[in-house]
């Protein structure tokens, strides 16, 4: 925490320099957030977005010394301003045409363009980590989700499907509706699992940003492996809903145990995480120790 | 020492300069945003005739639904819905479905049938853009075929924004936020008629004898709210 403080004592002679430019985002993305609270973030499906924005402040506040210490502090580069342009037109049209969008995404090329503008180029290779990692909060166009969740919830209701018939239930498909027993159910959006696998993968990235590993090829692959993870977690999540379902009825499926699907889906995709990175931790070492044979 | 730090802080307060004024102007931009109030009222059950041309309500069929559990979310999206089944003397049948929004902006726009239909469970497949020849001019429209196990059901709709009428996403959206930047909201209206057959050929021939039919028989004054301006030199 002191550590913390020390920081934050060593932003302050900068102040003059930056209190313009505070009152500039506080003016645009005060009300932009304000909204966000009290609508969009406020659902189920995009709770997520403050827990990302917190995180990426957190990340710029974490490497703020060493962005400082890595930077030109050379002023006004025109691409800057040409980024800060571009910054604002988005805010605008975003804004005022209702295009969450264009409205949040303003506010990456905003900070990208302060960095460039206040720090040059080498603030903005130091920074690149948590302006990326805000693209999570962007809520997807509704055409993209669409385009993407059709053939993810197909893909669910067809392996949930399999498996089941496999272990002997009564389960039959009809597109992404399954029929177990005397029960009808319908695979909504919400199993295709894109949020989830957007939530899995920001937080994965995230951590393996902050755990900083050495090896390059455990990050890919985790990386990478995440996809597939959140896939399985889903097909999880949708059998034991399934199951609950046949085995306690309609109204325990849709009451309290949805919740605890839930928990489930979050439980086994963290399992699965960590179970594949010792994994690929172990090939490493065994890989290590081979080439040393080797030599 | 003292200029360079000079220098540093013009900038800081030419951007923060520029920051403050996008945010007014985008305040004020969202200020002049009102309700167009000068269509009025509408009400879609007189406007809509019961009986033309060979077609009358069908009394046996009350028409399906997408989603009925959604009618919440129905209310919230639009201030007006009609659902209604035609059949014709031949027997054919038509389910016809309009839905009237008040205000387009992004929240409120009216949903196309791509994501209704999709999100009910539906396979979604042969969506094209095409248009209709009727005698108040050509009606550009996007034909679908929405699919659930036995049900095979063609689908021909177009979006109303505004005087316009729009296909899909892109052109749906740009409408919109023409409308937008002129400081005004407007209205929108879906206008979407099914049936359910596997001959898809034979649905569209229907579907366009309907409405051939319907858009004459609608009063001229009522036909802008379903179709917008339409050229009729387009035909």
């Amino acid at each position: 925490m002191a550590n913390f403080a020390n920081r934050i004592s060593s932003l302050r002679p900068a102040m003059p320099e930056w209190w313009p430019i505070l009152l500039g985002m506080l003016v645009m993305y005060a009300p932009t957030f304000y909204d966000l609270f009290n609508g969009l973030w406020a659902t189920e499906e995009q709770m997520h977005g403050p827990v990302i924005l917190a995180l990426s402040i957190w990340l710029m506040l974490r490497i703020w010394p060493r962005m400082v210490d890595n930077s030109a502090s050379k002023l006004a580069s025109l691409i800057g301003w040409a980024v800060f342009a571009i910054a604002l037109a988005f805010y605008l049209i975003g804004r005022s045409q209702h295009i969450v969008l264009f409205e949040l995404s303003s506010l990456i090329w905003m900070l990208a363009a302060i960095l460039l503008i206040k720090r040059g180029s080498g603030a903005l290779k130091v920074m690149w980590f948590p302006l990326f990692f805000m693209l999570f909060m962007i809520p997807l166009p509704g055409t993209v989700v669409i385009a993407l969740t059709m053939p993810m919830k197909m893909a669910v209701s067809y392996v949930t499907e399999h498996i089941l018939y496999w272990a002997g239930y009564p389960i039959a498909r009809n597109g992404v509706i399954l029929q177990i027993g005397q029960y009808q159910l319908l695979v909504a959006d919400a199993c295709a699992g894109l949020q989830t696998l957007l939530t899995l993968e920001s937080l994965g990235l995230f951590y393996l940003n902050v755990i900083r590993h050495t090896s390059v090829f455990r990050n890919a692959i985790l990386a990478i492996l995440i996809v597939p993870i959140s896939f399985a977690a889903n097909v999880i999540r949708v059998i034991t809903l399934t199951l609950i379902t046949f085995y306690y009825g309609d109204a325990a499926g849709q009451g309290f145990l949805h919740g605890f699907a839930g928990v489930v889906l979050f439980l086994s995709a963290l399992i699965l995480i960590l179970g594949v990175d010792s994994l690929l931790q172990y090939f490493i070492k065994f890989r290590a120790a081979k080439t040393r044979v080797a030599a | 020492m003292m200029k360079p730090m000079n220098k540093r802080i013009t900038v800081s307060l030419a951007l923060g300069m520029f920051m403050v004024l996008t945010g007014i102007i985008t305040k004020v931009m969202m200020q002049t945003v009102q309700i167009d109030d000068s269509q009025g009222m509408v009400n879609l059950e007189n406007i809509i005739p019961r009986e033309f041309d060979g077609w009358k309500l069908d009394p046996t069929m009350v028409a399906l639904m997408v989603n009925p559990d959604d009618n919440k979310l129905l209310n919230k999206l639009y201030s007006q819905t009609l659902s209604r089944t035609y059949i014709n003397n031949a027997g054919e049948q038509i389910m016809l479905s309009i839905a009237y929004g008040r205000d387009q902006s992004s929240d409120l726009q009216v949903h196309r049938p791509e994501i209704c239909y999709a999100t009910g469970g539906f396979e979604i497949s042969n969506v094209s853009k095409t248009f209709v020849n009727t005698p108040i001019g050509r009606i550009p429209v996007m034909q679908l075929i929405a699919k659930q196990g036995n049900r095979n059901e063609p689908i021909t709709y177009w979006v109303r924004v505004g005087d316009s009428l729009t296909r899909g996403w892109i052109e749906q959206k740009l409408t919109a936020m023409a409308y937008g930047l002129t400081g005004k909201l407007t209205d929108g209206l879906l206008f979407r008629i099914s049936t359910i057959s596997n001959d898809a050929e034979d649905s569209y021939r229907i579907q366009r004898g309907f409405l051939t039919s319907i858009l004459q028989a609608v009063d001229s004054e009522n036909r802008h709210l379903l179709v917008g301006h339409i050229n009729p030199q387009g035909l």
